[in-house]
C-alpha cells in the first residue's frame, strides 16, 4: 500500500536519491503489480536507475502538469533540453551556453528564441531549476538562476543520463500531429481493443488520479461502470491504497485518508484550503435560504458577479481567521487566486462567454467552522 | 665462409622515439621527458603543458622559456611518438577547469625504456608489467631477517638478502606503476567502452582486488614494521653490506666506504620512503592503493555503461522535438498543462481526504440533499491560541517543548566543550586531555568524513571547513576517553580561518 503511494506521489524514485525506497517499492512489485497491470493497465518501469509509475490519465487535466511551469514555451525547452540530453552520454558535461544555442537553433514557435529577452532567460531558468529537481541533470559548478538577470552567465553541468525515460513509452514513433487526445488514444488502442478492459483502465485512471469524476449525462458510459462496478471498484481501491469511494448522483469521488506524505489533496489546512470550505458553507446556507437551486444534474450555476459577491460575503465574515497576507488581498486578486483553486480542483467550471459559473457537485460535500470560542471571542472583541 | 644471417628487417627503421636525445633542442627535450618520467614513477601519468612549463621555469637555463615554446616542444615530442597526447576526459570540476580542457600528456612505453636507458646509462645504474601479488609477502617476510642478519658474521649471505630485497622492490616500483600505467592510457580506456570487455571484466577485477587486498596486508605490516625497527639494526647491516662490498676484489677501481655507505643507504630510504612516505608525503604505497582502487571503481562503471547501452531502447530525440513544436504552438499554458498529462503522465495524484463521512451508500442522491462534512478550521491569526482547548494537549506540548529546550541546551554545551579543545584553529589530538565519549564520535565522524574527500577537507554540522593533517612521522597517539581508550595516528584538524 506504502509503495504503490510512493509511486502514485513521485514522477520516479530515483536509487541514487533514495535508496530506500527504491528497493522497498522493487521488492513490493509482486504484491502491487496485479493491481497497477490488470486494473489500471499500467507499466511499472523498474530498471537499475529509478522505480516509476507512467501515470496516464484517464483525462488530461490542467492540474496534471509542471505546476512550476508558467508558459507554454517552458514545456517548448524542456522537450528541446531532453532532445539535447539524448545526445549526451551519462556523466557527460556541458555548459549552459551549449543549451540555449540548441535551443535557439531548433525551437520552432511563433516567435523566436532571444536571450536579450527577460521573459525568455526567466522561462528557461524555471526549466532547468525543474530539470535539476526532477533529476534530469545536475549542477557541477555556478548558479543557474542568475542566467535570469544575466545573459552571460555560464554553468557547467553533468548530463545524469536518464532523460531517456522522461518521456512515457507510446509503443510507437510520434507522428506530426500531436495534442492530449491523441496521445492518450493509443492508449486504448493498443492491446486488445475489447471494451471491458480499456474501459476498466480508464475509469480506474480517472479515479486514481482526478479529485472527482462527474457524469457526462445518462449515456456516460464510464460513470455507468463505475455505479455498475462499485463493489469490485471500492474493494480494489480499499486494498491496494487505503481509500474510500463515493458515488453520488451524478459524482464519484475517491477519498484518501489524511496523509501529509500525498502531495496534492483537499482539506489540506492551507488558508485557500479554509476559505473554499468556508464557501462550501456559505452555499449551503443560501440553499437553505432558497436563495440558490440545484439542478438536476446536482450542479448549481449562477452568474459570475453573483459568485464574486460569495466571496466577498465570506471575506467579510471569516477573514480575521486569515492569514495577514489573506486579509489584505485586493478583491480582484482574491477572486482570482480563488476561482483559479476550486477550477483546478474541478469544484466550478467557468463559462467565459456567459460570464457564469457552473458550482460542481464537489462543494457539496464539505463545509468549515472555526472553534465556538475563537468566533465568540472575535465577536466580543468587535463589540 | 662468413654465415649469411637473415637480416631483421626491424633494423632497417629509423628509430623515432629515440631522436629526442640528440635532436637541436636535446638539452630541453630531455629534461622535460625526464619530468615526465619523474612523475611516472610518482604514478602521476598525466600533464598538462603547463605543468611542464612551470617546471621548466623554475631552471636558470631556461629563464627565457615561454609557454607557447613549451607547447612547440610538446608538440614535437608527440611527433616523435615519446609523448601521447589526449583530450582530457576527466570531469571538471569547474567551469574554469572545464573551458581550459586542453590536451594532456603521457610518456609512451618506449620513452619509458629509452629514458630508464638513459638512467642506467647515466650512472652505469617492460611496459606491460604485471602486478605481482605475493612481492609485497615476499618483500615483507625478506624485512623481518634483518634482526637476526644485524648480527650475522656472514657478509655473503647479508648480500644476497641485500640482493634479493631491491629486486623484489624493483619489480613493484617498475612492473606495478607500468601495469598501472597501461591501465590508465586512453587505449585502455577505449578498450573498456567495448563489448569484448565485458567477458574479461570480472577477472581483471578480481585480479585487482587481490592486489589490493595484498597490498593493504602487507604494506601497514611493513609500514608498522619499518617504524618501529631500531637504528642500530639497520646501521649494523649496512656496515656489513660495505664490508662486503670491498672486500669484493675488483679490476677497475676500489671504491671509498663513504661511496658504498651512501649508496646502499639511499636504496633503503627509498625502499622505506616507498612504503612510509617520503618527508611526511603521502606513501607511494597508499598511492598506488587509491590508484588501484580508481581503477576498479573505472572498470565497473564502464561495465555499466555497456550493459545500459544495449539494453537502452531507441533514442527519443525524435519524439522530444516533435513535442516541443507541439508545446510551442499551444495556445495557452492550460493547454500545455493538459499535453504535458497526456505525454509524461501526472506527477502526482489529487484528491478529498480525511473524515468524509456518508451517512448512506445511496449511489441516486444527489450531493446536496445529504449532510456536508464539517471540517474544524485552525484560525490562521496569531492571538488565536487554543487556550479553551484540554488541558492535557497543553501539558503534553509543554513537555515537548521543555525536552527540545533541554536537548538544545546539550547541543549547546557540546558545541562548547568541543569549541574548547581548538587552539590556534587546531584541534592536535596527541594535545588532547581525557575527553568524553561525544568528543571522540565527533573528532572520528569528522576525521572520517574528511578522508572520503581527495584533499581531507571537509565540513563540520555547522558548516565550517575543516581540513584533516597526517601526522608527519606517522606517530601514533592513545586518544584518551573516560569510557576507554583509542590507539589511533595523531592528527591534526585544521579549521578555516574565518576571521
Amino acid at each position: 500500500m506504502e509503495e504503490l503511494h510512493m509511486l502514485l506521489e513521485n514522477f520516479w524514485i530515483l536509487r541514487d536519491e533514495n535508496r530506500e525506497d527504491y528497493y522497498r517499492i522493487r521488492d513490493a512489485q509482486g504484491r502491487i503489480k496485479l493491481f497497477i497491470e490488470e486494473k489500471l493497465g499500467y507499466r511499472l518501469v523498474i530498471n537499475p536507475h529509478m522505480a516509476k509509475l507512467e501515470k496516464v490519465p484517464g483525462e488530461a487535466e490542467a492540474w496534471m502538469g509542471i505546476q512550476d511551469f508558467k508558459e507554454s514555451m517552458d514545456y517548448a525547452f524542456l522537450c528541446l533540453l531532453l532532445a539535447f540530453l539524448e545526445e549526451k552520454g551519462p556523466e557527460e558535461q556541458f555548459v549552459l551556453s551549449n543549451i540555449t544555442e540548441y535551443i535557439q537553433a531548433t525551437y520552432e514557435g511563433y516567435e523566436k528564441v532571444d536571450w536579450n529577452l527577460f521573459s525568455h532567460r526567466r522561462s528557461l531558468v524555471r526549466v532547468l531549476v525543474f530539470a535539476e529537481k526532477i533529476g534530469i541533470l545536475k549542477v557541477n559548478d555556478g548558479e543557474q538562476e542568475r542566467f535570469s538577470e544575466d545573459r552571460t552567465t555560464e554553468v557547467l553541468y553533468e548530463n545524469t543520463g536518464i532523460s531517456g525515460y522522461f518521456l512515457r513509452s507510446f509503443g510507437r514513433e510520434l507522428g506530426d500531429d500531436i495534442n492530449p487526445d491523441i496521445l492518450l488514444e493509443g492508449e486504448w488502442l493498443t492491446g486488445d481493443t475489447e471494451r471491458g478492459s480499456f474501459r476498466r483502465h480508464r475509469v480506474y485512471r480517472k479515479l486514481l488520479l482526478s479529485p472527482a469524476v462527474y457524469s457526462q449525462g445518462p449515456d456516460d458510459q464510464d460513470f455507468l461502470y463505475i455505479k455498475n462496478y462499485r463493489n469490485t471498484i471500492q474493494r480494489d481501491f480499499e486494498e491496494n491504497l487505503g481509500a474510500k469511494l463515493h458515488i453520488h448522483k451524478n459524482s464519484a469521488f475517491l477519498i484518501y485518508e489524511n496523509s501529509s506524505r500525498d502531495k496534492s489533496f483537499f482539506p489540506d489546512g492551507s488558508n485557500i484550503s479554509d476559505i473554499i470550505l468556508q464557501i462550501g458553507g456559505l452555499l449551503r446556507k443560501k440553499l437553505d435560504e432558497e436563495k440558490l437551486h440545484v439542478k438536476p444534474d446536482d450542479t448549481i450555476e449562477i452568474p459570475e458577479s453573483e459568485f464574486h459577491h460569495i466571496i466577498m460575503e465570506c471575506r467579510e465574515l471569516y477573514k480575521s481567521g486569515w492569514y495577514k497576507s489573506y486579509r489584505e488581498l485586493s478583491p480582484d486578486k482574491l477572486i482570482q487566486e480563488v476561482m483559479d483553486a476550486m477550477e483546478s480542483w474541478k469544484m466550478i467550471v467557468r463559462d467565459k462567454k456567459l460570464r457564469s459559473v457552473k458550482i460542481l457537485p464537489m462543494v457539496g460535500k464539505f463545509t468549515g467552522e472555526y472553534p465556538e470560542n475563537f468566533v465568540k471571542g472575535v465577536k466580543t472583541h468587535e463589540e | 665462409m662468413p654465415q649469411i644471417d637473415r637480416l631483421n628487417m626491424e633494423l632497417l627503421k629509423p628509430l623515432d622515439e629515440a631522436r629526442y636525445l640528440t635532436a637541436e633542442n636535446a638539452a630541453r627535450y630531455r629534461v622535460i621527458l625526464r619530468f615526465f618520467y619523474e612523475q611516472h614513477q610518482r604514478l602521476r601519468y598525466w600533464l598538462y603543458k603547463e605543468d611542464v612549463f612551470d617546471y621548466m621555469k623554475q631552471f636558470a637555463v631556461f629563464s627565457d622559456y615561454t609557454i607557447e615554446k613549451c607547447e612547440q616542444d610538446l608538440n614535437a615530442l608527440s611527433q616523435w611518438k615519446n609523448l601521447i597526447s589526449t583530450q582530457d576526459t576527466t570531469k571538471a570540476a569547474t567551469l574554469e577547469e572545464f573551458k581550459n580542457k586542453k590536451f594532456r600528456y603521457q610518456l609512451s612505453p618506449y620513452s619509458i625504456e629509452i629514458e630508464r636507458m638513459t638512467i642506467r646509462l647515466e650512472s652505469l645504474s617492460g611496459y606491460g608489467g604485471s602486478l605481482e601479488p605475493s612481492l609485497f609477502e615476499r618483500i615483507y617476510t625478506a624485512l623481518l631477517k634483518i634482526i637476526d642478519l644485524s648480527s650475522s658474521p656472514d657478509t655473503a649471505a647479508i648480500h644476497r638478502w641485500w640482493q634479493d630485497l631491491n629486486g623484489d622492490f624493483e619489480s613493484i616500483y617498475h612492473n606495478a606503476t607500468d601495469y598501472i600505467a597501461s591501465l590508465q592510457s586512453s587505449r585502455a580506456d577505449e578498450l573498456m567502452k567495448t563489448e569484448a570487455f565485458i567477458v574479461y571484466k570480472d577477472r581483471m577485477i578480481d585480479y585487482l582486488r587481490d592486489f589490493i587486498k595484498d597490498l593493504q596486508r602487507f604494506s601497514s605490516a611493513i609500514e608498522e614494521f619499518l617504524k618501529n625497527l631500531d637504528e642500530d639494526v639497520v646501521n649494523s647491516v649496512v656496515e656489513k653490506l660495505v664490508e662486503y662490498e670491498l672486500s669484493v676484489p675488483r679490476i677497475d677501481r676500489i671504491p671509498e666506504a663513504d661511496e658504498v655507505r651512501g649508496e646502499i643507504k639511499s636504496k633503503w630510504f627509498n625502499l622505506t620512503g616507498w612504503f612510509l612516505g617520503y618527508g611526511g608525503d603521502e606513501s607511494e604505497a597508499y598511492r598506488l592503493f587509491n590508484v588501484t582502487n580508481e581503477i576498479i571503481r573505472k572498470i565497473t562503471r564502464f561495465a555499466a555503461r555497456i550493459a545500459e547501452s544495449r539494453s537502452r531502447t531507441l533514442s527519443r530525440k525524435t519524439d522530444y522535438l516533435k513535442l516541443a513544436a507541439a508545446f510551442a504552438a499551444c495556445k495557452d499554458l492550460n493547454e500545455a498543462h493538459r499535453l504535458s498529462a497526456a505525454a509524461f503522465g501526472a506527477f502526482n495524484t489529487r484528491h478529498l481526504a480525511g473524515e468524509f463521512e456518508r451517512a448512506t451508500e445511496s449511489i441516486t442522491v444527489g450531493v446536496w440533499d445529504e449532510k456536508p462534512c464539517t471540517f474544524k478550521l485552525k484560525p490562521k491569526t496569531r492571538n488565536y491560541s487554543e487556550s479553551g482547548n484540554t488541558g492535557a494537549v497543553r501539558d503534553c506540548s509543554e513537555s515537548k517543548s521543555q525536552k527540545l529546550k533541554e536537548y538544545l541546551m546539550s547541543l549547546e554545551q557540546e558545541r562548547e566543550i568541543l569549541e574548547g579543545l581548538i587552539f590556534q584553529n587546531r584541534i592536535n589530538l596527541a594535545k588532547l586531555p581525557e575527553v568524553e565519549p561525544f568528543v571522540r564520535i565527533t573528532l572520528l565522524r569528522w576525521i572520517g568524513k574528511a578522508m572520503g574527500s581527495r584533499n581531507k577537507t571537509a565540513k563540520t554540522e555547522d558548516g565550517r571547513q575543516y581540513r584533516v593533517i597526517f601526522p608527519k612521522d606517522h606517530e601514533r597517539i592513545w586518544l584518551k576517553c573516560t569510557d576507554g581508550n583509542i590507539n589511533m595516528p595523531a592528527f591534526i584538524i585544521e579549521f578555516e580561518d574565518v576571521g
